[in-house]
């Protein structure tokens, strides 16, 4: 495993493909924490660790883009918000997941809409950060309960959505359940569907935010809700 | 043919001269006052007698009131009234000073009666004796007299005797013949010609020479008569001294006290008018008619103010002249009816007194003490003589006074004399006085004013003869002082005369003043409220800030203990306790994370009902218990009642440490938590499939000391069930807050 954190094309011993994952983070002491777990992480490599959007954005415009972007929400400068949707704007098949120091609902839900794929804790522990990627990769969709109580707030306010904008029965429902705290696997239960069915409910009802979020819809409503 | 009449020798030369309102030729001479010559009593010479000061006389006035004035060198001012009311007295030839009794006999002489044993009569203008000694001598003190119809007349005694006197003999009527009514009061000859004789000590009727005597025995309220009138229909009514009023109808007594209405049960004086209703003078209580049943009484606000009516008549204009402690007084009848009737809010009435000719105001109480002779002319019994009066020749003063203010003082500095229209004063001034007059000669001191101050006074105030009225610290506004003034006669100046007033308001009081004062406290607490709320706001934002800041940097650094030390225990060549050194900091770094989480959590107002600690509780359990079976059931409708932070905290973290135990000591495998709300009160069981142990060997190891301290926080129940190798059910219950 090479230390070279900053290096591009470090050279990685497998020939297994190895998922490139840019970081944009402030605090020096955690970039270089995760720049390292990332290295030591199997299947994962730290392509680029970046102190702020505007230098990641640069490196973007030249380079090869990542497959996943590790984003700190809190950045000062450009927001991350910002960041998020720039950075999908010049990739767009590049998974962006932020980071956060608490679920801060309101933060994450606005983050999905702008294109975020999913967020992370900055407390997680290293093997909580590989499976994050490696799930946000496969097309999972992380949620809590209070996540999912705004989507379904929000969705309920938007002004009649054509309907494979809107959120059908059945994702109503698995939203219902996530509100209450049931995890996957108990809502699967209650519902009598198969845990991947499930999964697949909550891909579609991200990839609905961020349709709704491009049309410009979403962005409003979040922008009266949450002052 | 002009009629011509010698004068007399003046003595002076004359210096002015004029006629009066009656025809009279008065002369003023310059050193021998005044001559007067009336067409029908020829020359008088008026003099010191009639309060002449001098005989300077320099000029002579007529006033529109008949008063007659004269400037005098050294005498002042004079002014001659008309005599009104004259007397006869010791002067003209009365030989009693008080009389007591008048009456006037088919012949037409005047009958005084005065203590004495002879009876005095007015015959053809001259005064004699009327029953001579020895004729009268039996006669104990003339008290009351009284013409019959048939001619004779009768004469009640100081003694209680009655004596008959016709032509030329006298009848005495003694204890001998049965008469038991005492000292006579009153006498009244009713329809049936019997003669009725009120004492002291009862009544006596004397019928065709037979005497009846009436007293309380036979139902009479008192036995002390004092006045006594039959109505057209033959009752009898008789006045007490101390019962009210009794009627005696068909052989019974009936009385009518204050019970029934009489304003006083002293009767002094009765009267029935042609229309048969009864007047009642009352020593305290005025003036009071009977009539149909009812009492009206008179002594009331708009009425007639006496207090002690006596003797009463009525003359042949419609008037009532009655003696009262106003002096005598005459009063309309069909203004007293109006009154009565409330047609009419105030009765007008004149009152008569030394100054009108009367020598005194004391009218005897006994009865008959009042006569209205053939001509017209009132007689009343004084205790100075007879008094007497014209009614027809009595002038009233239609005049009414003209009503004049004379000055305007604002605290006490005259601002406004005669003429003004307006006085308008300042905000700091206070005091407001009125000096009016009402301009009448004739009785100066009778002249009753009122007045009232538009805007402010509800009603006219009664001024009585008082010739000013003052206002303090009047309102700011416009106002309208008027004032109305009566002569003696009681005639009203209706016009009067008014003056405006206008208050300015100190600019405190005024409205825009007020106005713009509330706006500004309006707006100043508006404003005071919006700079509090934004103040807030900012602070808010504040906080938020610094906490978003602060959280973000020790999350951060969280993070990176976190990861540091997991990369640091994948070092090979590690030594094991560094091992276990970094593993601790590792654990301590994300329990401290996780510490952080729920403060965060729990001060987010968003999420503070029972089914977020739910949630929440459900991702813990999730987490603690990761590698065993772990059912969570929690009641589906969960109250979205808002518990406050202390509660939830307490009950989260009890349910912490009931899991930690779990996980420390009970070796399970299998965990269930069961959370149930029923009504208000909240169980909360965990059930593993573990060790168990011995409730009753508890020792401090088991962890259950602080959950039973944070239960008795809580103000909760716990239940610790188990047996060795039969696992354990810890249940909580708690009443929700």
């Amino acid at each position: 495993m090479s230390d070279d954190l900053t290096s591009p094309n470090a050279p990685s011993g497998s020939t297994a493909h190895t998922i490139s994952v840019w970081l944009v983070e402030d605090n020096a002491t955690y970039r270089n924490a995760i720049a390292r777990a990332l290295g030591r992480a199997p299947g994962l490599r730290c392509a680029g660790a970046f102190g702020s959007c505007e230098d990641a954005l640069a490196r973007l415009r030249d380079d090869h883009p990542p497959e996943v972007i590790l984003l700190d929400i809190g950045l000062p400068g450009l927001s991350g918000l910002e960041g998020i949707q720039q950075f999908k704007a010049l990739s767009p098949a590049t998974h962006v997941i932020i980071l956060t120091v608490f679920e801060d609902t309101d933060k994450i839900v606005r983050a999905i809409c702008a294109g975020a794929s999913g967020y992370l804790l900055k407390t997680s522990p290293a093997e909580q950060i590989a499976q994050a990627i490696h799930e946000v990769l496969g097309g999972g969709a992380p949620m809590t309960p209070q996540i999912a109580r705004s989507v379904l707030s929000l969705f309920a306010r938007l002004a009649v959505p054509p309907p494979e904008q809107g959120l059908s029965q059945r994702e109503k429902e698995t939203l219902e359940f996530l509100v209450q705290g049931l995890a996957t696997k108990e809502i699967a239960d209650r519902l009598g569907l198969s845990i991947h069915t499930v999964d697949t409910h909550l891909r579609n009802i991200y990839r609905k935010l961020h349709v709704n979020s491009r049309a410009g819809a979403v962005g409003k409503m979040l922008q009266a809700k949450f002052h | 043919m002009p009629a011509v009449w010698p004068c007399p020798d003046f003595k002076s030369r004359l210096v002015d001269s004029r006629e009066d309102l009656a025809g009279n030729l008065w002369l003023a001479t310059y050193s021998n006052g005044l001559f007067r010559f009336s067409r029908t009593a020829g020359w008088t010479h008026p003099d010191v007698e009639s309060g002449l000061t001098t005989r300077s006389l320099r000029s002579l006035f007529c006033d529109r009131e008949g008063n007659v004035w004269a400037g005098t060198d050294g005498g002042g001012l004079l002014r001659l009234k008309p005599r009104l009311w004259k007397m006869i007295t010791r002067r003209e030839g009365l030989g009693i000073d008080a009389v007591h009794s008048v009456c006037q006999d088919p012949q037409g002489r005047i009958w005084f009666g005065g203590g004495t044993s002879r009876p005095y009569w007015l015959n053809d203008g001259a005064l004699s004796v009327a029953i001579p000694s020895p004729l009268s001598d039996p006669i104990d003190g003339v008290w009351a007299v009284l013409a019959a119809r048939g001619g004779a007349i009768w004469i009640g005694t100081y003694g209680g005797q009655a004596f008959r006197y016709q032509d030329g003999a006298l009848t005495a009527y003694g204890a001998a013949e049965g008469m038991r009514a005492g000292s006579v009061r009153a006498l009244l000859e009713d329809r049936r010609g019997a003669i009725w004789v009120g004492g002291v000590r009862g009544l006596d009727r004397i019928d065709r020479g037979e005497v009846t005597h009436f007293s309380r025995r036979d139902g009479l309220s008192s036995d002390r008569v004092q006045a006594l009138a039959e109505d057209s229909q033959s009752h009898l009514y008789i006045g007490t001294a101390d019962g009210g009023l009794n009627r005696f109808q068909d052989g019974r007594f009936t009385a009518y006290t204050s019970k029934q209405g009489l304003p006083d049960d002293v009767v002094t004086a009765l009267y029935v008018d042609g229309g048969d209703a009864l007047w009642i003078g009352t020593h305290g209580g005025g003036l009071s008619r009977f009539q149909a049943g009812r009492f009206f009484n008179y002594r009331v606000k708009g009425g007639l103010p006496a207090r002690s009516v006596g003797p009463l008549l009525e003359d042949d204009d419609g008037h009532f002249w009655m003696a009262s402690d106003l002096g005598i007084i005459r009063v309309s009848r069909q203004e007293l009816a109006e009154f009565a009737g409330g047609r009419r809010r105030s009765v007008n009435y004149v009152a008569f007194d030394r100054s009108d000719g009367l020598a005194t105001v004391e009218v005897s109480g006994i009865q008959p003490a009042c006569l209205k002779a053939r001509d017209g002319t009132l007689w009343f019994g004084t205790a100075k003589g007879a008094a007497f009066v014209e009614p027809r020749a009595l002038r009233v003063h239609t005049l009414p006074p003209p009503v004049i203010v004379e000055d305007v003082r604002v605290d006490d500095e005259v601002v406004a004399a005669r003429g003004s229209d307006v006085v308008t004063l300042q905000p700091n001034q206070r005091r407001v006085e009125f000096r009016f007059t009402g301009l009448s000669f004739a009785a100066p001191t009778r002249v009753r004013f009122r007045y009232r101050m538009e805007g402010f006074d509800p009603d006219w105030v009664e001024g009585g003869n008082v010739r000013s009225a003052s206002y303090t610290r009047l309102p700011p506004g416009t106002y309208r002082f008027r004032v109305t003034a009566c002569n003696n006669d009681g005639v009203w100046n209706e016009v009067g005369a008014s003056l405006g007033v206008v208050v300015i308001p100190a600019f405190h009081q005024t409205w825009w003043f007020l106005l713009l004062v509330l706006a500004a406290v309006a707006g100043l607490s508006s404003a005071l409220f919006h700079v509090r709320v934004s103040r807030l706001k900012q602070l808010a934002r504040l906080r938020a800030r610094i906490a978003g800041d602060l959280h973000d940097e020790i999350g951060s650094n969280l993070g990176s203990i976190i990861l540091l030390s997991e990369l640091t225990q994948q070092v090979e060549a590690l030594p094991p306790d560094a091992h276990v050194s970094f593993q601790e900091i590792n654990a301590t770094a994300q329990r401290s994370a996780g510490a952080m989480r729920d403060i965060v959590w729990f001060l987010n107002p968003d999420f503070d009902t029972l089914a977020d600690m739910v949630v929440r509780m459900r991702e813990f359990a999730r987490t603690l218990l990761a590698g065993l079976e772990c059912e969570f059931v929690a009641s589906d409708c969960l109250s979205a009642q808002r518990l406050p932070l202390e509660f939830r905290r307490n009950v989260f973290f009890t349910f912490k440490e009931m899991l930690h135990n779990v996980v420390k000591h009970a070796a399970a495998t299998q965990v269930g938590i069961h959370l149930e709300v029923i009504g208000h009160r909240l169980t909360l069981r965990v059930r593993d499939d573990g060790r168990g142990f011995d409730p009753a060997a508890a020792t401090s190891g088991h962890g259950l000391r602080s959950l039973h301290r944070r239960v008795v926080d809580l103000g909760g129940e716990l239940v610790v069930e188990s047996a060795p190798g039969k696992g354990t059910t810890v249940t909580l219950t708690v009443t929700l807050p």
